[in-house]
């Protein structure tokens, strides 16, 4: 079986979040609705070393959507079956079949399935399975113009770029073994991120 | 907490308390072969099945105004194999259908032997019921819910409310059971709302340690704090009054203790139905 996966390199992302609005204009998504998200984490602060103090603050982006884990807790979960995963490993979702329980998105480490209010079920990151479909590349990946974006294979991406890191603010991938392959950004080992634009990604 | 979730709030609640109805009646009933408690005929507040399957309807009725998409909902069944909300709705479907399958029989032949069979089957699906609601909020995503708090309270709602339910009735002269039999019932009420006491302070401090990485979701201060508090406080001042019911009568003023009792029924109620919505309002999950 297939294993699609998202790569994205945190040490070259602006924070532009064209991927973020290329996701909603594909997606036609309205507002509160944010199936990539650009997460600007930043940190740090003043340190006295001796008789001076010198600062360490940082800051570095991270875009998510659904990374289309390997052990979909969502997937497992849905009462109704509207989620399930593909041959290629994309999960997808069935809306006739859901129930608008919004369980998956309870469970969700990762924010994924979002409840739409006006259709009353859940939508969610499908790796623009139709452009995959065509042989295309999806949306987020070609309207990024740092290339901090890119897809493929698990593994293909693994042997491309190298072994994935864990950044904050990423669960741990052993609870879902998110299907992703991240570059983390020199700064990601900092002291004290927090996400300073959590009004911005928040899921409602 | 969205107003939606208030529909959870009062299924999850009513559907134990109708579990914990069924138990609380056929349990000892069963150990004592006499089912004649339990299998009451007639719409009356004596019969502990009626009492149960309305509960468990207006419950399942109200966990309806939750989806999105009701009209889909007999589409719930379709993982049994992986999902415990499927298996959760399966549990109320067998253990509602129990419920109506005993007062059909009653009230057509009265009750038979079969009926036994119906009482066994609706005490066993009401605890596959009570479990499989465990098993879908204690998920590792959730730490506020993956904890021993979560089953605890769960079954804590069912035998206090439960166990009130039959308290009441008796106080009432609506059931008839043996003072001693009734004495250890309180005995064992004061014991399960103590543990609602330990229990809730000690989740409560569980919680203080947690980051929830939001600033909005605190829970030292702030309106969980402060309905924490009063929680906590109606529930001392039921597991007192349960005491004084009990060892203390002639403490209470009036000569009527099955006011008194009614009014710890409706205490116990009031703070269950708090301490669920705290429940739900300390939702939040790990990652992003």
């Amino acid at each position: 079986m297939k294993r699609l996966a998202f790569y994205f390199d945190s040490a070259s992302c602006s924070g532009c979040k064209t991927c973020h609005m290329a996701c909603k204009d594909k997606n036609d998504l309205g507002p509160g609705q944010v199936w990539r998200r650009v997460y600007e984490v930043t940190g740090g602060g003043w340190k006295k070393q001796g008789t001076t103090w010198q600062q360490d603050v940082f800051a570095y982006n991270l875009s998510m959507s659904c990374n289309h884990c390997e052990d979909p807790i969502c997937a497992k979960n849905c009462p109704t079956h509207a989620l399930f995963k593909r041959e290629d490993g994309i999960v997808q979702i069935d809306q006739n079949l859901c129930i608008g329980c919004k369980y998956c998105s309870w469970v969700c480490p990762y924010g994924a399935p979002q409840f739409n209010p006006e259709k009353g079920v859940m939508g969610k990151c499908d790796f623009c399975a139709d452009y995959i479909d065509q042989g295309k590349n999806p949306g987020c990946v070609d309207s990024c113009p740092m290339r901090a974006l890119d897809f493929g294979d698990h593994q293909a991406l693994l042997d491309k770029y190298g072994p994935s890191d864990h950044i904050y603010p990423l669960p741990d991938p052993s609870i879902t073994e998110p299907s992703i392959c991240i570059k983390a950004h020199p700064n990601a080992a900092n002291s004290n991120p927090r996400v300073s634009n959590i009004e911005e990604v928040k899921i409602v | 907490m969205s107003n939606r979730d208030w529909s959870l709030v009062w299924f999850t609640t009513l559907a134990q308390w109708s579990v914990g109805i069924i138990l609380w009646f056929t349990l000892p009933a069963l150990l004592a072969d006499d089912l004649s408690q339990v299998l009451v005929t007639g719409l009356s507040v004596r019969n502990p099945v009626l009492l149960a399957l309305i509960y468990m309807g207006i419950g399942t009725i109200s966990s309806l105004l939750h989806l999105g998409n009701p009209a889909n909902a007999p589409r719930a069944l379709n993982n049994l194999a992986c999902s415990w909300l499927s298996r959760e709705i399966l549990a109320i479907g067998v253990f509602s259908v129990s419920l109506v399958l005993i007062l059909i029989v009653g009230w057509i032949t009265g009750h038979t032997e079969y009926s036994k069979y119906l009482v066994l089957l609706s005490s066993f699906s009401g605890l596959a019921l009570l479990w499989m609601m465990i098993r879908i909020y204690v998920m590792p995503t959730i730490p506020a819910w993956n904890s021993w708090y979560t089953p605890v309270s769960f079954v804590s709602t069912a035998l206090s409310l439960g166990l009130l339910t039959l308290l009441s009735l008796h106080a009432s002269g609506f059931v008839n059971t043996s003072d001693q039999i009734t004495g250890y019932f309180w005995v064992v009420l004061i014991v399960i709302l103590l543990i609602e006491i330990i229990s809730g302070f000690a989740h409560q401090s569980s919680l203080l340690k947690m980051d929830t990485g939001m600033d909005e979701l605190v829970f030292d201060r702030g309106t969980f704090h402060q309905v924490f508090l009063l929680r906590m406080t109606i529930l001392i001042l039921a597991c007192l009054a349960a005491t004084v019911l009990v060892f203390k009568p002639d403490l209470l003023p009036g000569n009527d203790s099955s006011l008194w009792v009614l009014l710890l029924f409706a205490s116990v109620i009031v703070q269950e139905l708090m301490g669920r919505l705290l429940f739900y309002s300390s939702y939040f999950r790990v990652g992003v």
